[in-house]
């Protein structure tokens, strides 16, 4: 069973855009609120266990790219149904899409929620969800060739963004509350790690374009250095978040970044300039779940067999809008983040694992097709 | 081939293309008109953007709330015209008391300016809690505002008219960023505030704000008294600060002065510090930028002798350990110990440091005499305040298990803090001497 051909096919994504688009799928949304989830568990020692998430990540990383390389024009649906024949295959499909979409509702809930909450307040927030799904909409009809242009673009004004922040935020910081360096102990750091590794698997969601990638030889190597940057920058801005708000005061808070945004000024001539931070984050969380988006109705595109995916997009932009509204209050959707966070990871560990033990297994050789498949081809 | 049949959708009809088109125009105009913001926007003269809030309690524990608000002139000719305008309710709770201020006003009160939150004496000891709620909720108001505390009616406070400022609260805003200079007033900002009243170990200080008179704020008034203060720090006048406990002044007052704290435990006031010992507090925590101060000569020449405090270092120092597992002993003594440099600003003695001697002596004489000004500090904080205002704990807590400290020492902190041996040990080195070696003197 060779890979049929689709939807954007002609696209093409180098290594420096698979790197970026990993990494921005990694911390976009996440780092908004992921020190609130990850210092009540870890402590002081918070940032560690974002690092120790990133090695987990890394390992998920180098086995998607071990996909990539094996299976070098298929998306995931494709490996899956190549390596566990096509009723099987299709199933693994449906839960990657499902876990796309709750990735994608969840992320676009947070956002906007981060959104209305800090600066939006009398603007109701259907109509923030909205305006993100026309942009994300939009984005998905141009593919993810422009999605991974557009993104190294911002990707270098967020990295900015987050220097300056940093620069910034460092008079305000006091160092000494990051110790004791262990936090609550190593067990509950491995803990924390574990719950930060969920936001390292996100970059799983790559395997569903992997395969417009121009050299896969580099893919192991690209996403690894997507999760790297992309845990680094989380790391960063929590071990700040801590430094600047205390064990407690991260804890409190709705949104660790937002606040700590809050706090820096450009002396007295520039005070409150945390919107133009989030201007830019908010751009970078947008790419990120347009990115999101697109592998999710490719990933129901392959699926369903058709051969081009736009057809879906609108359908799936009003599903992914509605599932975003399921959470009706912050709580709730803390809780239904607290809840993914938990049990994705083993979900984003599975996937990589699953499908290279049955590539394995099988025999499949590297370079995707066997013999037989190219002499039919 | 069917890729370019994806990207190119050759199916589509031109009319169809133009509908397209004509949709996309129409939602562009629509949405340049509803989500522009014109539909509810507010001008500026509607904005009242406030300066200045103070809080304080009323004698039948009721909240009452002062709003500073800006009223920026729209023309040059206006420039006579009130610059600020200074409003107060009363309400149960801090938020009921800012909706009436919100009802009464006849602008929208915008908060992202406040330059100045000023908590009065009485508010203040009943807890600062309750107006950190309903403030840290508020996403318009600015971590970065200057926190105050004073005896003297807030109202009064924020109604000052100085002639460098156009309100008490830009007034504030400016005497406290020129408080860096001397440091006898910390530089407590509201994030400083929400940080540490959430850790027993680092209690905060916070700027104390006084009315004075015209002559008290000029230093003309002075006289015997700044050489009966020779061996005070700059502008101490005792535990109970500038007009002791009551803060009364006895000219009309007219001008704001920062100087000395309030010192909180929890979020409760218990009690004052003044200049000097606020000035020790920040030299101990490591938050000492600069302190002038005048001490008599040591030795038996007589006069004094003026310093700029340029650079100090404390290290607090566990000698007997820190015993984790016995709550009731965890620490039982520490060490204060305070490296510097200090450079010779005047010299009022026939004694002219000329000497390796007596610049040893001297050398010596300025540790003692800053190690005085510690341990009065570390006696008013055990005893008179009973609360850890110069952050021993926070250095405990950076020491031990973080669920040692949360479950085991953090709830008794304070009762363990009374009973820490604390021992200052000041080591200070002068620095330079200024652009002459000696006096400039007239041939007698």
């Amino acid at each position: 069973m060779g890979d049929r051909p689709g939807h954007g096919s002609r696209d093409e994504i180098y290594y420096t855009q698979i790197v970026v688009i990993t990494a921005m799928i990694v911390f976009a949304t996440g780092f908004l609120a992921a020190a609130r989830v990850l210092v009540p568990v870890a402590g002081t020692a918070a940032w560690i266990s974002v690092l120790i998430g990133g090695a987990f990540g890394l390992g998920i990383a180098v086995l998607a790219g071990y996909l990539a390389a094996r299976f070098p024009d298929h998306s995931l649906v494709r490996m899956a149904e190549r390596v566990f024949g096509a009723p099987l295959g299709k199933l693994i499909g449906l839960t990657f899409a499902a876990y796309c979409t709750v990735v994608l509702g969840l992320g676009s809930r947070e956002s906007v929620l981060a959104m209305w909450i800090a600066f939006l307040q009398t603007t109701p927030p259907v109509l923030i969800s909205a305006v993100f799904y026309v942009l994300i909409i939009y984005a998905a009809y141009l593919g993810i060739e422009a999605i991974a242009r557009v993104s190294l673009i911002f990707f270098s004004l967020v990295v900015a963004s987050l220097l300056v922040l940093t620069a910034l935020a460092s008079p305000v910081a006091v160092p000494g509350r990051l110790l004791p360096i262990v936090g609550n102990g190593l067990g509950p750091v491995m803990r924390a790690g574990f719950l930060a590794a969920s936001y390292a698997g996100e970059s799983i969601v790559v395997l569903a374009f992997i395969r417009h990638l121009k050299d896969k030889r580099g893919a192991s190597r690209a996403m690894a250095t997507g999760v790297a940057t992309g845990m680094a920058i989380m790391a960063v801005a929590t071990g700040f978040g801590v430094m600047m708000l205390g064990v407690r005061g991260i804890s409190r808070v709705t949104f660790p970044v937002l606040e700590t945004a809050r706090m820096v000024g450009f002396g007295q001539f520039l005070e409150r300039a945390e919107i133009l931070f989030l201007a830019l984050w908010f751009s970078a969380a947008l790419l990120k779940l347009a990115t999101v988006f697109y592998a999710s109705i490719t990933s129901v595109a392959d699926v369903l067999g058709l051969r081009d995916y736009r057809p879906l997009i609108i359908p799936y932009a009003l599903l992914g809008a509605a599932l975003s509204l399921i959470p009706k209050t912050v709580l709730e959707t803390f809780d239904y983040l607290n809840v993914f966070v938990r049990y994705s990871v083993w979900y984003t560990i599975a996937l990589p694992v699953v499908l290279v033990l049955g590539a394995v297994a099988r025999g499949l050789r590297e370079g995707g097709d066997d013999i037989r498949d190219r002499d039919a081809g | 081939m069917t890729g370019m049949r994806a990207r190119t959708q050759p199916s589509v009809a031109p009319g169809g293309l133009r509908f397209g088109r004509a949709v996309i125009v129409l939602a562009c105009l629509f949405a340049a008109a509803s989500l522009s913001g014109c539909r509810d926007a507010r001008e500026i003269e509607s904005v009242g953007f406030v300066l200045g809030l103070g809080i304080d309690e009323t004698a039948d524990g009721r909240i009452e709330v002062w709003a500073q608000v800006a009223l920026p002139s729209a023309k040059p000719a206006e420039e006579e015209k009130q610059q600020s305008w200074t409003a107060r309710s009363v309400g149960d709770t801090v938020w009921d008391a800012v909706r009436q201020l919100n009802d009464r006003s006849t602008k929208v009160l915008f908060r992202a300016h406040v330059r100045a939150l000023v908590f009065g004496e009485r508010f203040a000891r009943g807890g600062v809690a309750r107006a950190l709620d309903v403030l840290a909720r508020d996403g318009q108001f600015r971590y970065k505002s200057w926190v105050f505390v004073t005896s003297d009616p807030v109202g009064d406070v924020l109604g000052v008219e100085t002639k460098q400022s156009s309100s008490a609260a830009l007034s504030l805003d400016d005497l406290m960023r020129n408080t860096a200079r001397s440091s006898t007033a910390p530089r407590s900002r509201f994030l400083d505030l929400l940080t540490s009243i959430e850790q027993p170990g680092d209690q905060p200080l916070l700027a104390r704000v006084s009315l004075v008179g015209p002559t008290e704020a000029g230093g003309q008034a002075e006289g015997e008294e700044s050489t009966a203060e020779a061996g005070r720090g700059q502008g101490a006048r005792g535990p109970e600060g500038p007009e002791g406990a009551k803060g009364t002044p006895d000219t009309e007052p007219n001008e704001l002065r920062v100087e000395g704290s309030a010192a909180l435990c929890g979020d409760r006031m218990v009690g004052w510090l003044d200049a000097e010992e606020t000035a020790m507090a920040l030299m101990v925590c490591n938050k000492l930028p600069a302190y002038s101060f005048v001490m008599p000569m040591p030795g038996g020449e007589g006069g004094t002798i003026g310093f700029d405090m340029i650079r100090s270092h404390a290290d607090t120092l566990f000698p007997k350990g820190i015993h984790t597992g016995h709550a009731a002993e965890l620490v039982t003594e520490v060490v204060i110990r305070i490296t510097g440099t200090v450079d010779i600003r005047e010299v009022l003695s026939s004694e002219q440091l000329m000497s390796m001697q007596s610049l040893d002596s001297l050398q010596a004489g300025i540790s003692r005499h800053l190690e005085a000004g510690v341990r009065r500090l570390v006696d008013a904080a055990q005893n008179r305040l009973g609360c850890d205002v110069i952050s021993i704990g926070e250095c405990v807590r950076r020491r031990v298990p973080a669920k040692a400290w949360e479950e085991d020492v953090a709830p008794t902190w304070h009762d363990q803090f009374r009973a820490i041996t604390i021992v200052p040990d000041v080591r200070f080195t002068v620095g330079k001497r200024g652009m002459t070696m000696q006096s400039p003197r007239p041939v007698h």
